[in-house]
């Protein structure tokens, strides 16, 4: 009884950790990349990265007010969106597995979860009826609603390359068998995950984002800005741990000591992966997806096209076997 | 008495799904006489009803009363519960399979059926589940009556009902024209089904969602699942071509929710889909049966029983907008809006049948779509990457319409839900009185229910809990499993993992948010003041009907592209038309003047096909 509530306990432990960590990092994430996106872009300024923090915290201080039309809607929306999105945070492992609810950690929940917390966000730019967010919300929505088919294709396409589909399962058989067999399939895929699902991936997603939040005040105005980072930072996760699974750990506290070292290493990788990840989604906006340069479709044909790609690949790769 | 019985000699195979216990043989059940009397008892009060229209108050739990008894002899009859009265001794006029457990979502929609057309409409789907082959088809013709609310509509059936005709020609010569039945039961099902290529949204396109369309939807489900077996190159050449059509399908009904005028048009749209998915499945069944692959036939079977349980989510969309509707008038996405204020409760209700049909977690469309998924995933495939790759294309089609199938719901949430009234009568809506929302729950709960614990659904409908334990032993194990066993969902522990977060969530607003917020009338942003039932105060800029439709066609191809395409296109189709009509009346120059009635017609091509089914069963 004693090892099996011990178990329950460290579970726990580690998910507060895991929770607290990503709750606390993703306005930084999101300040880093945003500088990094302007020094691509040619602008030299020291990084800051508690700007974000700043701006959310000077955002919850002002005085709440809302629009009595769809006053009920904008005041739960958000809220909403907040809660999906840290639910999905609570299934893409960060630096350890054995979390509870690592089981439900499948990449549908995650993209559903997730792809609930960005509708609810759009909700929220339609609940007061104005035109310039309620549109912006609909073009939003038209541009982030391609990640449905991109997130089908990765299902199946992980579904050939895990046993049971689960990040939790792809971080076990990385640690027990060679990935790099698989390794260009995955990386596809966390490409066609990170175009379809980041919006900081497009400029003109990301001004569409703004203007649909532009007229919200207060604490709503804050949580709703704070779901906005927290989505991006997840999208970013479970690319990490698809192209990365080896720098998550398997934690045993009880059995082995020292493994509490290597979770601080697990997590020293995170962090050194995120920021990785932050330059690449910064490229990314810069380099690939330039806002106004390209056709609206751009970003969700080029993702179709890495998720078709992927399975392309390991189907070959199976038929060359 | 044991009702359950071996399966007849002749009609082996009968059943597309499969009983719960993997590799069991398939049964068929035995109508009792009680459930017979039942049906007979339910359908006369519908008569009454329908003749007596003043009885409504009275006649209405008592036809729901009778509904439920139903519903319960179908479960009892299904799980092999002795009942009293003896069995049908007319074994060709009730003939129950497996399918007979379809009475139980049946009775819950007829149940809370209000109209006449909607009961009617039931009781021809009770007929239909029943009911042996010929009466499946005299039944199923009778919901395409009900379904049809003007002549012209039911004109547009025809070739239904004359499908239906063959299909119970041809089921009654079994073994002769089997590899024709999955094209006449696509044929006789696509009035049921909603299904239809077609983008139109015109009114004759595209009928408003009642509870009859659920009922539809079921009949529909039972003729599918009591195909006959055919041979295997047949079933699996039929199976690819309906789980590609079924993707089409999913795809233009999801179109067509997008672009519907009104809310009720909208359901119907998503309630395609789900027919999509239901000609989907039986493809799947088929390539299994074909294959010989118990774990995915059985993993087919139990998504088909999901579906089943998801037409409760069309339930309570339709027993909310019937409510909207008297409170709000009429349900035109050009007149309705901010109904989320007016009637929070109601909205709530309506917002979490639309959830449900969505496909996001964590209700019982994301269990489906799993399932769905891990079913394509394991579709025998012909090997190399030519085989492979249709499957990735069929996964993008149906990937691009649950896209807009969600984009068809933002809409919907933009536009009735959110915003400011537009007009007075809307303005004037509030939430219905208490016994209203009460019913509007009622009919919500088996629902939510389903979704929390779909495995307990499976084994009330056929004991096909998880694949290893049927019947109620399966109640212990609520994960839905993938067809190889290797993944697996667990709905339940979903559903609370959602609501824990959600719950801390609330917490932290309740305790950081103590400063209440200041709500005002409205922005104005410079223009002039509106009237309260003017939305979004610039017509061209709100988010009215139409609008994301354009979007999405500005994002896969440019305006002027489109403008050229669409001109080409109507000019060769005027063109083409010119054509066969000079050819045609070259040809049928003989005939001018003598023009053939179309009853005519569709009598003379029923007897060439009736002659045709003859000539080959004698071959």
């Amino acid at each position: 009884m004693a090892p099996f509530l011990a178990a329950h306990m460290q579970a726990l432990l580690l998910a507060g950790w895991h929770m607290a960590l990503v709750a606390l990092m993703a306005p930084v994430w999101i300040a880093l990349l945003r500088w990094m996106a302007a020094c691509m872009e040619g602008e030299r300024r020291p990084p800051d990265p508690l700007a974000h923090w700043r701006v959310l915290r000077h955002a919850w201080r002002q005085p709440g007010v809302r629009s009595a039309a769809g006053a009920q809607v904008t005041a739960v929306a958000p809220w909403l969106g907040l809660a999906a999105a840290l639910a999905a945070a609570g299934l893409v492992p960060s630096f350890c597995i054995g979390l509870p609810g690592s089981d439900l950690s499948d990449l549908l929940i995650v993209g559903g979860l997730l792809e609930m917390a960005f509708l609810a966000l759009v909700v929220t730019a339609l609940a007061a009826g104005l035109a310039r967010p309620g549109h912006a919300g609909l073009k939003a929505a038209c541009l982030g609603i391609m990640i449905q088919p991109v997130l089908l294709l990765v299902c199946v396409v992980l579904g050939l390359c895990l046993p049971d589909g689960t990040l939790a399962g792809l971080v076990r058989q990385a640690h027990v068998a060679d990935m790099n067999v698989v390794r260009v399939p995955l990386a596809l895929v966390a490409a066609a995950l990170v175009l379809a699902g980041v919006e900081e991936s497009d400029g003109t997603a990301l001004r569409l984002f703004a203007t649909m939040l532009e007229d919200l005040a207060g604490p709503d105005r804050a949580v709703a800005l704070y779901a906005r980072d927290l989505l991006a930072v997840v999208w970013m996760m479970l690319a990490r741990d698809l192209v990365w699974p080896e720098g998550i750990v398997e934690p045993d506290l009880m059995a082995r000591s020292w493994r509490g070292v290597s979770l601080l290493g697990a997590m020293g990788l995170w962090a050194g992966h995120m920021l990785l990840a932050c330059g690449c989604v910064a490229g990314l906006r810069v380099f690939v997806v330039s806002a106004g340069r390209q056709h609206a479709g751009w970003r969700a044909g080029l993702a179709l096209l890495c998720a078709l790609m992927a399975g392309v690949l390991l189907f070959a790769g199976r038929g060359a076997d | 008495m044991e009702y359950r019985a071996a399966t007849p000699q002749g009609a082996a195979g009968r059943d597309l799904i499969p009983p719960g216990q993997p590799g069991a043989s398939r049964r068929a059940i035995i109508i009792p006489v009680i459930l017979v009397v039942a049906l007979l008892v339910v359908g006369l009060a519908t008569a009454l009803r329908a003749s007596l229209p003043g009885q409504e108050r009275r006649a209405g739990p008592v036809l729901a009363a009778g509904w439920l008894v139903v519903c319960g002899l179908a479960v009892a009859c299904s799980h092999g519960c002795a009942l009293p009265g003896g069995v049908v001794a007319w074994s060709g006029v009730f003939a129950g399979g497996s399918d007979v457990v379809l009475l139980v979502p049946l009775g819950l929609v007829a149940a809370l059926a209000r109209t006449p057309r909607d009961g009617s409409a039931s009781l021809g789907a009770a007929l239909v589940v029943s009911g042996g082959s010929v009466v499946s088809s005299i039944g199923a013709g009778w919901v395409l009556l009900a379904l049809c609310r003007t002549p012209q509509a039911g004109r547009r059936h025809a070739p239904d009902m004359m499908a239906l005709l063959l299909l119970a020609a041809g089921s009654r010569l079994p073994g002769q024209v089997d590899y024709l039945l999955p094209g006449l039961c696509w044929l006789a099902t696509r009035g049921l089904l909603g299904l239809s290529l077609s983008l139109r949204v015109a009114p004759r396109g595209l009928r408003p969602f009642h509870m009859a369309d659920i009922a539809a939807m079921i009949a529909a489900m039972s003729l599918w699942a009591r195909l006959p077996a055919g041979t295997a190159v047949a079933d699996m050449r039929w199976g690819g071509v309906l789980i590609v059509a079924g993707c089409l399908f999913y795809m233009t009904a999801s179109w067509r929710a997008l672009r519907a005028p009104d809310a009720r048009r909208v359901l119907t749209g998503l309630a395609g889909g789900t027919g999509a998915i239901i000609i989907m499945l039986a493809g799947l069944m088929l390539l299994a049966r074909a294959d010989d692959l118990p774990g995915m036939a059985g993993c087919a079977g139990r998504t088909y029983m999901l579906v089943a349980g998801l037409l409760l989510a069309g339930v309570l969309a339709a027993r909310a907008l019937d409510v909207m509707e008297r409170e709000a008038g009429a349900l035109s996405l050009l007149r309705l809006g901010g109904l989320g204020v007016l009637m929070p409760r109601l909205s709530a209700l309506f917002a979490l049948a639309l959830l449900a049909e969505s496909g996001l977690p964590p209700l019982l469309g994301f269990s489906i779509i799993w399932m769905l998924l891990r079913l394509l995933a394991s579709m025998p495939h012909a090997g190399g990457l030519a085989g492979e790759v249709p499957l990735l294309l069929a996964l993008a089609v149906l990937g691009v319409g649950w896209a807009v199938r969600m984009l068809a719901l933002v809409r919907i949430v933009a536009v009735m839900l959110c915003g400011r009234p537009r007009t007075p009568r809307g303005a004037g809506a509030a939430d219905p009185p208490v016994r209203d929302q009460w019913a509007v729950l009622v009919a919500g709960l088996p629902i939510v229910l389903v979704s929390i614990w779909p495995g307990w659904w499976l084994a009330l409908m056929q004991g096909a809990g998880s694949g290893a334990a049927g019947g109620w032993a399966g109640l212990a194990v609520v994960a839905l499993t993938s067809p190889d066993g290797g993944a697996a969902l667990h709905p339940a522990r979903l559903c609370l993992f959602v609501a824990l977060v959600g719950g801390v969530v609330a917490v932290v607003r309740w305790l950081a948010c103590r400063t209440p917020t200041r709500q005002v009338a409205g922005w104005q942003q410079g223009a002039p003041v509106v009237p309260p039932w003017m939305v979004f105060g610039d017509p061209l800029t709100q988010v009215g009907p139409g609008n994301p439709a354009r979007m999405l066609l500005d994002m896969a191809v440019a305006a002027p592209a489109r403008r050229r395409f669409v001109r080409d296109y109507a000019r060769s189709l005027w063109q083409g038309r010119r054509l066969v009509l000079a050819g045609a009346g070259r040809v049928a120059g003989a005939w001018r003047g003598r023009r053939l009635a179309g009853p005519v017609v569709l009598v003379v091509a029923c007897v060439l096909a009736l002659m045709f089914i003859a000539w080959q069963g004698q071959g």
